[in-house]
């Protein structure tokens, strides 16, 4: 019987994981509404489900642009390699990432909860000092002082934007949403309509990868999502932006495997260390800690299903990468462009409003500044990184 | 050393399948027995049990609920700690209702602590 739930929680994370903005917060929430017994098996069927959308929200993020709050940061990079013919590349690289931060994060997640939690703490005191540094190293790692003046002008526009959005002076249903498809979707799809960018055919071919820098990245992608699950308001793409800052050189190969890696061990680690310290921090622990008792044997089911749900979901997903991927190139560009940008525009209004289109409008002008000014449009992540430096700070 | 698509398929394939099976022998390991309030003796304290009986009495305390299940003419303490507001519905009811939970001893009779209970259609 649970085997069946785990099977439709991973079929459900594929229809989640492919239709942008579905996001398996609500649709936890609505299972949980809808089903009138919450026991075990919902919480199996909950968390492949969620695995699975960590895998499969990359798909739509690279191929199409299609932006989602774990994955969003994905898209530069992934763009990046969808336009020299390497896609499929490009999702397989999150998917190695996923798979093998999973299973780390299954391995060291009760030792980590223990050990770390001791140093929350210490590491809540650093963040937002640490995030001032990476927002300066920013801004002066543009070339020009035109750039230079531009990224600041971003980097400020987005981060009142945030606090506003965020800290609910302007109250939006779903915030993330139209702030992440503004500055991350809307503004880059635009700009590919109006540059008229047109994609080659894609590589569809077998690939190595170093198994060296594989499991560097992915210890990287665990040990930040590890901290990330113990804090609040910071969350994985912020998480592997700060890492790509502090670490240096990474390579954009090795940036997706730590976007991958980051955003299945957050998951995991958040439900594992849920069961050694009672704490949550992603919406999939919450509802858990909701519906079982959180005993040794629950635990036991739950990672049994974690392990599972990882093979499934890494080999689901690569199979139905190079499915789309080998149909990519039939459509032309353009149109998919215009489809999905109805499409967020829709799931925009639909889920936050026209409150939120008001939102989306505003992130898609500051990301449409970076974009035709040549500066890097990661300048956007001011809008998280501000209000959670004036979080931690206390103001 | 490379880690080519094979490798990935291979080892996604194995934790596939040792998580599968693994999953479905201790869940079944897990199933509560299916007993009778006759049939509870001291050797099943620690086991994990289903019973369907009938709410006879009813105690509210600030952190438990504390109801007594009969079934042929033989009762049962039951207790339930952080209980919902469903739960308070149905111990009103005073109907027949399906309990899982754990035997254990309280001050030197048997009792179950509930994990969960549902109404019987």
């Amino acid at each position: 019987m649970i085997v069946l739930f785990l099977l439709l929680g991973c079929f459900l994370g594929i229809i989640t994981g492919i239709i942008p903005g579905l996001h398996i917060n609500n649709v936890s929430l609505l299972l949980l509404f809808f089903l009138p017994i919450a026991d075990l098996n919902i919480a199996v069927l909950i968390i492949s489900m969620s695995i699975m959308h960590s895998f499969t929200d990359f798909i739509p993020s690279i191929l199409f642009g299609a932006p989602e709050a774990e994955s969003f940061l994905s898209i530069l990079p992934g763009h990046k390699l969808l336009l020299q013919g390497e896609g499929l590349l490009a999702i397989k690289l999150t998917i190695i990432g996923g798979l093998i931060a999973g299973i780390i994060a299954v391995i060291v997640s009760p030792i980590f909860a223990i050990f770390l939690v001791q140093f929350i703490p210490l590491i809540s005191l650093l963040i937002p000092w640490l995030l001032i540094i990476v927002l300066f190293s920013m801004i002066l790692s543009e070339s020009s002082k035109r750039t230079k003046t531009i990224a600041l002008i971003v980097v400020i526009l987005s981060g009142i934007l945030g606090i506003i959005v965020l800290r609910n002076y302007f109250s939006v249903q779903n915030p993330l949403m139209p702030l992440i498809t503004g500055f991350f979707g809307v503004s880059a799809i635009l700009y590919s309509i109006k540059e008229k960018t047109a994609i080659r055919k894609q590589k569809i071919q077998n690939n190595s990868f170093q198994i060296n820098s594989s499991i560097f990245s992915s210890i990287l992608a665990a040990v930040s999502a590890g901290i990330v699950s113990l804090l609040p308001s910071v969350g994985a793409s912020e998480a592997a932006f700060i890492v790509r800052k502090i670490v240096g050189k990474i390579s954009t190969k090795n940036y997706l495997m730590i976007l991958g890696g980051i955003s299945t061990a957050n998951m995991i680690f958040s439900v594992i260390v849920l069961f050694f310290i009672g704490k949550t921090r992603t919406g999939t622990a919450a509802v858990i800690k909701q519906i079982i008792p959180l005993s040794f044997n629950e635990l036991i089911i739950i990672i049994l299903a974690i392990i599972a749900s990882l093979g499934i979901s890494a080999i689901t997903a690569l199979f139905l990468a190079k499915f789309l991927v080998e149909r990519f190139h039939r459509i032309k560009y353009q149109k998919i462009n215009i489809a999905m940008l109805m499409f967020i525009v829709g799931m925009t209004i639909l889920l936050s409003g026209f409150k939120g289109l008001i939102v989306m409008s505003l992130s898609t002008c500051v990301g449409l500044i970076a974009i035709s000014s040549h500066t890097k449009r990661t300048n956007c992540m001011a809008f998280l990184m501000i209000p959670t430096i004036v979080f931690y700070l206390g103001i | 050393m490379e880690l080519s698509d094979s490798t990935i398929l291979k080892v996604s394939l194995i934790l596939s399948v040792l998580g599968v099976a693994f999953l479905s022998v201790f869940s079944l390991s897990l199933e509560p027995t299916q007993t009778s309030i006759e049939n509870i003796s001291s050797k099943d304290i620690g086991l994990r049990v289903s019973i369907e009986a009938k709410i006879i009495k009813t105690q509210l305390t600030q952190n438990a609920l504390i109801f007594w299940l009969n079934q042929n003419g033989k009762t049962l303490q039951a207790v339930k700690f952080n209980y919902s507001l469903e739960d308070l519905q149905l111990l009103q009811e005073k109907k027949q209702i399906r309990i899982t939970g754990t035997i254990q001893k309280y001050n030197k009779s048997l009792e179950i602590v509930v994990e969960k209970m549902e109404r019987i259609e």
